[in-house]
């Protein structure tokens, strides 16, 4: 998220005509995926990132998603190199198909 | 060179104004944690006027992960900050542009648990013309700019990438580098040609390369036998614990003037010690499935070279994919028998022209 002072600091700057080092706007082009009411009966993404640490876990919680909710399906996928972003046809297959995606991230 | 302020302030008094805005700096959440320069409008006009006629407004790059537009008043307001002085923008702006080539991967460089952090090397006459140190400590502290460019560099990383520590950016420690990290090749203390000119740029081009580096390890040598230096420093780059042998990628070696000039005056060009490195800086597979490589065993042989068998516990792994892979610099001071290895993190170093205004 951008670092936004304060409005008292924001005015402090434009009285000393001092400007600002980041990109107001840069928030706007990141939305959150719309909240849904339930889990229940959805259908679930679980996108790994190839690491050996990470695809257990992120296999536990789609266990334990399936167990609790009931989920009436789950895709399963794995993005090519952990340190970049899924391809676009990864991302594409996910958000036609699912309701949710949980990601592996890290180690 | 940029006009100096000379209305030097008279008394203490006169810098209250000063330390406060350094203070209300702090508040805003744009700092390193050490203070900046205060980037007040005037002073941003002058580092923008030093790329003139290009447009304030242009943008360089959109910087990863948060997206925020690297402007070249943006630039420059992060440049201010730093301390830099307005003849540094045109290596600042290149070296974000360099950043975001693909092969540099900076969404990852960003956002990874590991411990590296961008590299700024300056080739080319600016080098000299900017005072960018070469030599002595040329990874510590005492030059302007490479303490300033290097920060700058950081500080859009931060402020327009987004990259803040325990969010988005994951290292796990973080590095020293962090505040600024950037050096020029000591081209004169060089027996072969400078590094931009291996690449194909004219001697007379000015250049950076960005590079995601560990610290630098120091390699030691005493004696006077080229090969044996050559096993040693070998030897420093194949560790277990170094993410390099899992990811391959690019990778740095910076040899100390005595080391290069024993290893020139033996004959040794840089062709055949990327060679003698690429054979001998190797790990058997045994041994570095050891070292837990993060990735499964059946998927690792995407990131070694094709011709490893990743079944064969006797074959042995070279620390990248190619000779080509390990770039060679010539830097630091004279008389002492020290190079340095800076592993790297999977991704590619990248050149770019410097443009001057």
């Amino acid at each position: 998220m951008v670092n936004t002072p304060s409005t008292g600091i924001q005015e402090q700057l434009q009285r000393w005509d001092i400007l600002a080092a980041n990109d107001p706007t840069a928030n706007s082009q990141w939305n959150e995926a719309p909240r849904l009411s339930s889990l229940h009966g959805k259908t679930g993404g679980f996108l790994g990132n190839r690491k050996d640490n990470a695809n257990p876990l992120l296999l536990a919680v789609r266990e334990l998603l399936d167990k609790q909710f009931e989920l009436s399906d789950s895709v399963v996928m794995d993005k090519f190199i952990y340190s970049r972003p899924a391809a676009d046809n990864i991302v594409d297959a996910l958000s036609e198909r699912c309701d949710f995606v949980v990601t592996a991230i890290a180690d | 060179m940029s006009e100096r302020h000379t209305d030097l302030a008279t008394s203490s008094e006169d810098l209250g104004p000063l330390l406060d805005s350094i203070d209300l700096m702090y508040e805003t959440g744009w700092t390193d944690g050490l203070p900046v320069v205060p980037p007040t409008r005037e002073r941003v006009k002058q580092f923008t006027d030093a790329l003139a006629p290009r447009d304030p407004g242009e943008v360089i790059a959109s910087i990863p992960p948060l997206g925020g537009e690297a402007t070249i008043e943006r630039v420059a307001v992060n440049a201010v900050m730093a301390g830099c002085l307005p003849e540094y923008m045109p290596v600042i702006v290149a070296a974000i542009k360099a950043m975001v080539d693909d092969r540099f991967n900076l969404r990852g460089v960003q956002c990874s648990t590991g411990i590296h952090t961008p590299l700024v090397i300056v080739n080319g006459p600016i080098a000299k013309k900017l005072n960018i140190n070469s030599g002595y400590n040329c990874f510590g502290q005492g030059w302007r700019a490479n303490a300033t460019i290097g920060r700058a560099v950081k500080l859009v990383l931060v402020n327009l990438g987004g990259a803040f520590p325990g969010e988005t950016n994951k290292s796990t420690f973080g590095h020293p580098g962090s505040y600024t990290y950037c050096m020029a090749e000591a081209e004169d203390a060089s027996p072969w040609e400078p590094y931009h000119v291996e690449l194909g740029y004219a001697a007379e081009d000015s250049t950076v390369t960005v590079f995601p580096a560990e610290a630098p390890h120091n390699v030691m040598y005493h004696a006077a036998n080229s090969r044996n230096f050559l096993t040693v420093l070998a030897d420093t780059m194949c560790t277990l614990g170094n993410v390099q042998m899992y990811v391959m990628g690019s990778t740095c070696v910076v040899l100390g003037p005595e080391h290069a000039r024993m290893l020139s005056e033996d004959r040794w060009v840089k062709r055949d010690i990327k060679t003698f490195l690429f054979e001998h800086a190797r790990k058997p597979v045994g041994l570095l499935r050891r070292g837990g490589p993060p990735v499964g065993d059946s998927q690792r042989s995407h990131l070694w070279p094709r011709f490893v068998d990743p079944d064969d516990d006797n074959q042995m792994v070279p620390v990248v994919r190619r000779p080509e892979d390990i770039h060679i610099f010539v830097a630091g001071g004279a008389g002492g028998p020290h190079s340095a290895y800076l592993p790297g993190w999977g991704s590619r170093m990248v050149t770019e022209k410097i443009q001057e205004a």
